[in-house]
């Protein structure tokens, strides 16, 4: 309570002892010079009247003034409270600095040779100019939108300006005005450190920034008063005079929505909102038809009303347009509830078990959990995953005889073949599995197994009409495609394991020499995933790309617009096909070493390569069964079929380190 | 030692750590000073050797390399050289073999045992070592810039966390504090001329490593002498400063400075003049000093109750301290690692010669990989924040070509794949250096890669206000 109270109580004095606030007294005592230079000339009074004017008991021991200190005190009181819940700017700051290492891919450094204070006063400015605009904004939303303009009223009820209307302020207003200068701060400092480095540094009088300090001093505190100060139209194109600021609150209707703006008037000019300060001089402020608008009650409590009354109107609205949409989402729902039904149907002739499974899976939930889904459904087995892209195989070694996983299932021949190696997989014995799996897609120990396959295709460009001759993996060697291939980092496993699958059938050299002249026709630095190489086609950085199957698949049938656009702009190509097949990958899997439960595990790997499952494999993400009695899917039949590399996949894995050492000569 | 009893005594010199009286009950020997801890220091010179052995490949398999630094690693034979530190200049070493310090003392024995999580394989600290010594014996001094390893660096770091941290926090100043354990009304070993607890609290002090009168000396002097007197103004002030006893040479048992203490020191002398100072230098020493004293005064009877929960108290300021700097330095070469992509990437743009730039930045990597994994070797398990850290860091840095070890397999072999983007991995240290500040409350942070946010921020004053227009 202390603490609070302390904190109050700073945060009463701080307004007048910081020059980065509006009604510091050093900015107080110089509107006041200004003021009474301007009464003495303009007005030509008397030294005496003149001061008396600006001191009179009828401005500053109005209705009007005394309900604003009233509740300078209490918004203060309010913020005491409320300010350490709000958003740090600190955290935004850093989520924003964050967020452009992933939109840059990396630290851009600008303008290195630049001297620190041209950094410094561009910082100082683009705060500035950023701070202004985004002042306009707010304030510009707070007239225009009927809910905010309840809120901001409580502002444009005052009838006697003084200094101290700044703080006539709904505290709703407070936080949106709050939030304004958080994010305008943080968009400014990580914008400008991640950039420019630590030669950011704000240019300052009295610790205000310089521009802000010579507004205020320069009499802004008489904005909000009766003294009339215009800059004559040349200077109010750009710079808001007191005056203009004074028809911004007149009461009369020709000037509402009339001179947002805080320091500069170019936004208003912009935004067709601009009132030039000549013969408008406002004959009273505040609001047409306000009543008891200086009681604090109504001043507080009035706005919520009204605002909810404006929001009632507005859901209703909103309501009667949903009505429409909610209809379509029902028959949406049905479609999907009948499919999982005959999945399950599907399922039925798979005795029921009522036991517990753990899978340790690299595949995304998306891709496993109908297969998951109809296992329970059908057997009652529940089903427990443990989802993770890297570090499954190190769990299990690390847990050793006491881990709880059944089941392994992952992507790539060479991380399945991985579990082998570090021992972490069970001997099978399964004549299903047998019969439903050729043998070159399985372990010839029966320790692991393919589930489904996927094709290392050739994307072409429909633009690239010299690339119809593409037909094998070795046509991309044609120097004749320099700058014109793309593809991700060689080091990934699919790239691997083609090159794996080129040393097996050229030998090392001249898949060495194909590595090498590849890497030679590249358009860029690899990088990305096989989508963002479709992409970069489309974007026509190159005409030919190297991927999986299936992400082709998934572009085609993309929820959003563009990526089907992607996927427009290609051709497949299944290469090889006059001779030892499309090379071919895995999605694969295996009975860990020290499953409680080797019995359900062996049932489930032979579920996946049931008809149903092996359909799903297609249906759910373009891939291929691995059951040569499975038919294709309608989703595979669209991509078409193709002849397969049948090299046992095992030797593939055998090569990989082998392959590594040609990628990383060549550079890829 | 003899030279230490007649130049140092805890009565003359109140705040060095020597001189200790002995206070063993029928004890018959002829020492008259309790404190010995030569053992360490012989393990902080292997320690050294061993890094400067790690950079000495040529690139082929070199089976003679391996077993020198297997011999330097687990060996405890005697005819061992000091391959580091070494005479430098005016600063003149006393000893030259490894037996002059103290005889029949290896790495391996007390290398952490536990599993170390941040390297793939579920190795021990020991074989974890032994890997690496294999490795490097076989890269080119010690570099392997196709996966982007310095095995000096990664070697000696860990060893400064598995071996020394690991030691002194989690034995010495742990469980041989307890009642029944090495008590201090008995000899530490038949005939010893020290105690059971004062021994312990020696080894501990031993293994941070620090010249006896650390306290009559800045951080930055006790820096300048790790440094045999290279980052000193005069090399010759480094020489004085260590040099406590003036007979014109350091004595490694008692006046040099290694490792745990050097870093200390460099987060102290880094920012001795700014705002958020730091004094784990001296606060460890002191603690250390203060230990030894009490189990002195208690001349060789059992500690009291009281008496050891003062001396965990002091144990506790030591271990605290001394795992901030391993996590000071994990946030240093965070940032360093930072700094070094930002150039990569710069260079990479240009399409120029990186090959300088990435040379650096593999050294800053195996710091920063041998320093976190140093920072697991407590007596605490750091639980999910190790578990975040060694995802952030990886098993290797993110190579040029968009690559990084993922995996050793059973032959010993690196298994690359495609690492995560340039820019995420960036992001990466960033996000440790602020799991370090909020674990660890780290104070220098030296490399700060997002700490001119906060200062920045600052000057811009509060953002909430009710001020309107």
């Amino acid at each position: 309570m202390e603490a609070f109270l302390s904190e109050y109580i700073d945060r009463l004095v701080d307004p007048f002892i910081n020059p980065q606030k509006r009604i510091f007294l050093g900015y107080l005592a110089s509107a006041l010079l200004i003021a009474i230079f301007i009464q003495l000339i303009a007005a030509r009074a008397m030294l005496g009247k003149a001061t008396s004017e600006l001191f009179s008991k009828r401005v500053w021991f109005s209705e009007s003034a005394r309900a604003d200190y009233s509740l300078l005190l209490l918004n203060q009181l309010f913020l005491t409270g409320i300010a350490p819940r709000l958003l740090s700017k600190l955290v935004v700051a850093t989520l924003i600095f964050e967020a452009l290492h992933i939109w840059m891919d990396g630290r851009v450094i600008l303008w290195p040779t630049a001297p620190g204070w041209t950094i410094g006063v561009m910082f100082t400015l683009v705060l500035f100019l950023l701070d202004d605009f985004t002042k306009y904004l707010v304030h510009r939303t707070l007239h225009r939108w009927p809910v905010l303009w309840c809120f901001h009223k409580v502002h444009h009820t005052a009838e006697v300006l003084t200094p101290f209307t700044v703080y006539r302020t709904h505290p709703v207003e407070a936080i949106i005005f709050s939030l304004r200068s958080i994010l305008v701060h943080a968009v400014a400092v990580a914008g400008f450190l991640f950039f420019f480095g630590d030669r950011a540094e704000l240019v300052t009088i009295l610790s205000a920034n310089i521009f802000l300090f010579l507004f205020n001093v320069a009499g802004s505190n008489l904005r909000h008063s009766h003294v009339w100060i215009s800059y004559g139209s040349a200077v109010e194109r750009w710079l808001i005079s007191p005056a203009q600021h004074q028809i911004h609150h007149s009461i009369e209707e020709r000037h509402y929505d009339q001179n947002f703006g805080f320091v500069l008037s170019v936004w208003d000019r912009f935004g067709g909102s601009l009132t030039m300060a000549e013969a408008n001089k406002p004959a009273a402020y505040g609001v047409e038809g306000e009543t008891a608008s200086h009681n604090l009650i109504t001043l507080y409590f009035r706005p919520f009303r009204e605002a909810a009354n404006c929001l009632f109107a507005l859901c209703q609205k909103v309501l009667s347009k949903m009505k429409t949409a909610l209809s379509f989402a029902r028959n949406r729902w049905a479609a999907r509830s009948s499919a999982l039904l005959l999945l399950c149907l599907g399922a039925l002739p798979f005795p029921l078990h009522a036991s517990e499974l753990n899978i340790y899976s690299h595949r995304q939930p998306f891709l496993i959990e109908p297969f998951l889904n109809a296992y329970t459904e059908q057997t009652g087995t529940k089903i427990n995953v443990v989802y993770a892209s890297r570090g499954l195989a190190q769990r299990l070694l690390a847990e050793g005889d006491r881990s709880p996983a059944d089941i392994v299932l992952t992507v790539d021949i060479a991380r399945l073949y991985s579990y082998a190696d570090k021992d972490l997989l069970a001997t099978v014995e399964s004549d299903v599995l047998r019969k439903n799996i050729p043998d070159y897609l399985r372990d010839p120990d029966n320790r692991w197994f393919a589930f489904s396959k996927r094709a290392r295709v050739i994307a072409v460009s429909k633009k690239a009409e010299d690339a119809d001759g593409i037909g094998k993996y070795e046509d991309l060697a044609d120097p004749k495609w320099t700058g014109r291939i793309c593809v991700r980092p060689g080091s990934h496993v699919y790239n691997r394991a083609l090159v794996a699958s080129l040393l097996h059938h050229l030998g090392a050299k001249e898949a060495e020499t194909w590595v090498s002249k590849l890497v030679g026709n590249l358009a860029q630095r690899p990088q990305g995933n096989d989508r963002a190489q479709v992409k970069a086609i489309y974007e026509g950085l190159c005409d030919i790309a190297i991927i999986n199957n299936y992400y082709f698949g998934k572009l085609t049938t993309s929820d959003v617009p563009v990526q089907r656009e992607w996927a427009d702009a290609v051709n497949l190509v299944f290469p090889n096909q006059a001779g030892r097949g499309t090379h071919i990958n895995i999605s694969g899997g295996g009975v860990a070493k020290h499953s409680k439960n080797k019995d359900e595990a062996i049932r489930f790997l032979e579920f996946l390569t049931s008809e149903d499952a092996q359909k799903l494999y297609g249906s759910v993400n373009f891939e291929y069964p691995v059951n040569p009695s499975v038919e294709l899917t309608e989703e595979l039949k669209s991509l078409g079929a193709f002849k397969e590399d049948d090299t046992p996949i095992a030797n593939i894995a055998e090569l990989a380190i082998e392959a590594q050492k040609v990628i990383d000569r060549g550079g890829w | 030692m003899v030279m230490m009893i007649s130049f140092g005594s805890a009565s003359a010199n109140d705040d060095v750590y020597s001189g200790f009286p002995v206070t063993v009950k029928g004890y018959e020997g002829d020492k008259t000073t309790s404190v010995g801890y030569t053992g360490q220091i012989a393990r902080h010179v292997l320690h050294d050797s061993l890094k400067k052995l790690a950079s000495s490949g040529n690139g082929e398999a070199n089976e003679e390399l391996k077993s020198r630094m297997l011999s330097y690693f687990e060996g405890d034979e005697a005819g061992h050289e000091i391959l580091a530190p070494k005479t430098k200049g005016p600063f003149t070493i006393s000893q030259v073999k490894v037996e002059d310090i103290s005889k029949a003392k290896n790495l391996s024995g007390k290398t952490f045992k536990g599993t170390v999580t941040g390297m793939p394989g579920n190795m021990t600290g020991p074989e974890l070592v032994a890997f690496w010594i294999d490795k490097a014996s076989a890269a080119e001094k010690g570099f392997d810039a196709t996966n982007g390893y310095d095995y000096g660096q990664l070697i000696s770091k860990f060893i400064m966390g598995a071996v020394s941290y690991n030691q002194a926090v989690d034995n010495y100043l742990d469980e041989l504090l307890e009642a029944d354990k090495k008590p201090n009304d008995k000899p530490y070993s038949d005939g010893a001329p020290y105690t059971g607890k004062e021994h312990a609290w020696d080894e501990a002090f031993g293994y941070f490593g620090t010249p006896a009168h650390t306290l009559q000396l800045t951080a930055k002097q006790v820096y300048d002498i790790n440094k045999l007197g290279s980052t000193a103004d005069k090399a010759e002030d480094a020489l004085v400063a260590a040099d406590f006893n003036k007979d014109g040479k350091v004595d490694l048992k008692t006046e040099m400075t290694f490792g745990p203490a050097y870093y200390a020191a460099g987060f102290d002398a880094s920012v001795y003049d700014t705002g958020n100072a730091t004094n784990y230098l001296h606060a460890i020493t002191q603690a250390f000093l203060d230990g030894r004293k009490l189990i002195s005064s208690a001349k060789g009877e059992m500690l009291s109750d009281d008496q050891r929960a003062e001396l965990k108290d002091l144990a506790q300021v030591i271990a605290v301290n001394w795992e901030k700097v391993l996590a000071e330095a994990t946030y240093k070469y965070a940032g360093s690692v930072y700094k070094d992509m930002t150039k990569l990437k710069i260079i990479t743009d240009a399409n120029g010669d990186t090959s300088k730039v990435f040379r650096d930045y593999v050294k800053h990597w195996g710091e920063l990989k041998g320093f976190s994994l140093a920072l697991q070797a407590g007596k605490d398990n750091l639980g999910e924040t190790a578990t975040r850290m060694n995802r952030l860091i990886g098993f290797g840095p993110l190579l040029l070509n968009a690559s990084q070890v993922v995996d050793i397999d059973s032959s010993g072999n690196y298994v690359r794949d495609q690492g995560p983007d340039w820019g995420e991995y960036m992001l990466h240290m960033a996000k440790i250096q602020k799991l370090l500040e909020d674990e660890f409350a780290v104070k220098a942070k030296n490399n700060a890669i997002s700490g001119d946010i906060e200062n920045l921020a600052k000057t811009l004053g509060s953002g909430t206000g009710a001020e309107n227009d």
